[in-house]
């Protein structure tokens, strides 16, 4: 206890001196804590007066800027979409707009084929005129006027009016038969159908399951001679018995109007209700598609699977248009040739990234920048590569499949691809620095190569005379090298696309 | 604009950079030691401008956010050469007193000079403090610097900056006092 006592006097004596101890300053010491009191104002004045600063940069600097843009241009899918969605908007339009057109010119387009029939679905009592005579249909009935009267060239030719009925549905056909022809026709006809009823002089009201012949045209009416029955729908075999038919000409529907459907059918290669197939075809598609490049080791063996590795990891793959246009034409049924112009382009996207080399090169090289840099996988940098060719190919098609309505066909070839454009960033060899292609000479500089394609066509005849429009998958590989240093990787790009497309018979 | 740059419109990036090419080359100015230096900093934040443009959510002042982005990349520039904070201040060997009124009297560009003339780590800190209002704590997370460290060296600059415009001022006019 009294220890204690002690120790508390100790304290309190030790207290005591030490409140009432005082030192004074050096007078420096107030002023360095003055001069650091903010009050002054000084950061904030400072501040008010460095934020007005402006200053041109020299133009060079933008210049500089937008070459290096393509690097960091963000891949804006939403844009990739959208764009996707306007050429297939355009693709169905401009196929609307073709099947509108040739289904305007669909009865010219008929009557410059001979030895066909010809369908017309229509209302009542529209106005046919053949060889300047008007021929009408009134109340299910086909009559003649006398308009224009040429009787005379009539005189020693044949109708056949065939299926005539109306309200939409199948409607007359008329063909003219001359007179030499006409026994043949006649007794094929009967052939055919196995029934022939002697001639009449009246004029019948058709009906679908009826086959009028007119045997001669007069003056003012039609001579029905034969009535065969019944033949509801030309087949392939009818059609074709009924061979040989002459031109049809001067038809004309009056007045216009687009309800008017007209088909011909060959009487040689009758496959129903649909245009004669023609040898020659133009086929124009377009779509999109994803490509990529396949390495392979050049002349300079040193670092190529580094080398060769990296640019796998940081390349990927990116969506780009694809299109072209081929002219066909028909070696038999089954096999076509075809060749035309093919925009081939492959585009990807290189992400990387980039720190101090150990052993930079060193030495500046036009178009090789980041030179002191090691390039690394990652994602601080971001380029597009395209390589663009034109292809002018030579393919040849098989039909596998062929149907009133749809086609399958498997199409292949070859095609030359001419460089049209690079664009591109090729990492240096040893992995330093990054080569910018901006053109197909800039080193190391890319040529010309050789496409192989493989294209299934699956195809739908629409009801237009020989338009069809289709889907068409594309794999296209290059089979050729296309960097022109042979020290170099070697490039074999390839895409994979799917595309539709129109095609047009004539 | 700002939607045209990110979805790479080359049009709309250009319309950026002539917009705010001037402004942000004066705040590079102010950390770079001289223009050169300036207009490659400038040059590498336009990039990453371009780069971090989708970031942009469209909050708060766009202007702030594009000098944001400048001063990181300055900031990021600098880091590395912390080693110079080794480096002292040349002592600015004037007595005269600093008034308040010296800084409105005396130009952007002469001020510019010297803050140029600090060596890198003074002019980063002294910036960031000063002209962009970081707090220490903030100062020294980004440069993987102590706090105290910041404020020691702040503190030198500011001392440092005081004399030099104080001198500057009084060197250019005391003639002229005199005359008077």
């Amino acid at each position: 206890m009294n220890h204690l006592n002690k120790q508390d006097k100790f304290e309190q004596k030790l207290k005591e001196q030490f409140d009432n101890f005082e030192a004074k300053p050096n007078e420096a010491l107030w002023e360095n804590i003055a001069q650091n009191i903010p009050s002054d104002n000084f950061e904030k004045k400072l501040a008010t007066k460095l934020n007005t600063l402006k200053y041109e940069p020299n133009e060079s600097i933008w210049l500089v800027i937008e070459k290096r843009l393509p690097f960091i241009v963000q891949v804006n899918k939403k844009l990739i979409y959208l764009r996707t969605f306007v050429v297939l908007s355009f693709g169905v339009f401009a196929g609307i707009l073709i099947n509108k057109l040739v289904s305007d010119s669909k009865l010219s387009d008929a009557l410059s084929h001979p030895k066909a029939f010809i369908w017309l679905e229509g209302t009542r009592n529209e106005k046919i005129i053949l060889n300047n005579k008007q021929w009408a249909i009134k109340n299910g009935q086909l009559a003649i006027g006398n308009k224009k009267n040429t009787a005379s060239t009539l005189q020693n030719e044949f109708v056949i009016m065939q299926k005539v009925s109306f309200h939409l549905q199948k409607a007359p056909v008329a063909l003219q038969y001359n007179e030499n022809n006409l026994q043949n026709a006649v007794s094929t006809m009967q052939s055919v159908s196995g029934t022939a009823q002697s001639g009449s002089s009246n004029l019948q009201k058709a009906t679908d399951n009826n086959l009028y012949l007119i045997s001669k045209i007069l003056d003012n009416e039609i001579v029905l001679t034969k009535v065969i029955k019944p033949i509801p729908e030309p087949t392939k075999d009818s059609v074709i018995e009924i061979a040989p038919l002459v031109k049809v000409d001067s038809l004309m529907v009056s007045p216009k109007n687009n309800t008017v459907l007209a088909q011909q059918v060959s009487d040689e290669n009758y496959t129903g209700p649909s245009l004669k197939k023609e040898k020659l075809s133009i086929i124009a598609y377009g779509g999109l598609g994803y490509s990529y490049m396949r390495y392979a080791a050049g002349n300079d063996k040193g670092n190529v699977t580094t080398n060769q590795l990296l640019r796998e990891q940081t390349e990927s793959s990116e969506s780009e248009i694809t299109g072209g246009f081929l002219i066909g034409y028909d070696l038999t049924k089954r096999f076509t040739i075809s060749s035309g112009l093919i925009l081939a382009n492959f585009k990807q996207t290189m992400n990387f990234s980039k720190e101090k080399a150990k052993n930079p090169i060193g030495n500046f090289e036009e178009n090789l920048i980041y030179f002191n840099d090691t390039i690394t996988t990652g994602n601080t940098n971001s380029a597009n590569l395209k390589y663009s060719f034109t292809e002018i190919p030579l393919f040849i098609t098989y039909k596998a499949i062929e149907t009133q309505k749809f086609e399958l066909a498997f199409q292949t070839g070859l095609g030359i691809g001419f460089v049209t454009g690079i664009n591109t960033y090729i990492i240096n060899t040893n992995n330093i620095g990054v080569y910018e292609v901006t053109n197909k000479d800039d080193y190391p500089a890319f040529k010309n190569t050789i496409f192989f394609s493989f294209q299934p066509q699956f195809t739908y005849n629409l009801n237009s005379p020989g338009v069809s429009v289709g889907l068409m998958p594309i794999i296209k590989t290059s089979l050729t090298n296309i960097v022109n240093d042979e020290n170099w990787l070697k490039q074999y790009p390839y895409n994979m696309s799917v595309n539709v497309f129109l095609r047009k018979r004539f | 604009m700002i939607q045209g740059c990110k979805e790479g419109d080359r049009k709309a990036q250009k319309a950026f950079y002539d917009y705010f090419a001037s402004k942000m080359l004066g705040v590079c100015m102010r950390y770079a030691k001289d223009r050169s230096e300036a207009e490659d900093m400038l040059q590498e934040s336009f990039i990453k401008l371009y780069q971090s443009m989708h970031t942009y959510r469209g909050e708060g002042n766009f202007e702030g956010w594009v000098r944001r982005v400048v001063v990181f990349n300055a900031i990021n520039l600098y880091k590395h050469r912390l080693r110079h904070f080794k480096e002292d201040l040349d002592v600015q060997d004037y007595d005269a007193k600093y008034d308040d009124d010296i800084i409105s009297k005396i130009s952007v560009k002469e001020i510019l000079a010297f803050v140029q003339q600090m060596p890198d780590g003074y002019r980063l800190i002294f910036n960031l403090y000063a002209v962009e209002g970081f707090t220490h704590k903030e100062i020294g997370e980004q440069l993987g610097i102590a706090i105290g460290t910041s404020k020691s060296q702040y503190s030198r600059a500011r001392d440092w900056m005081k004399k030099a415009l104080s001198k500057h001022y009084h060197i250019l006019n005391e003639p002229f006092e005199q005359a008077r």
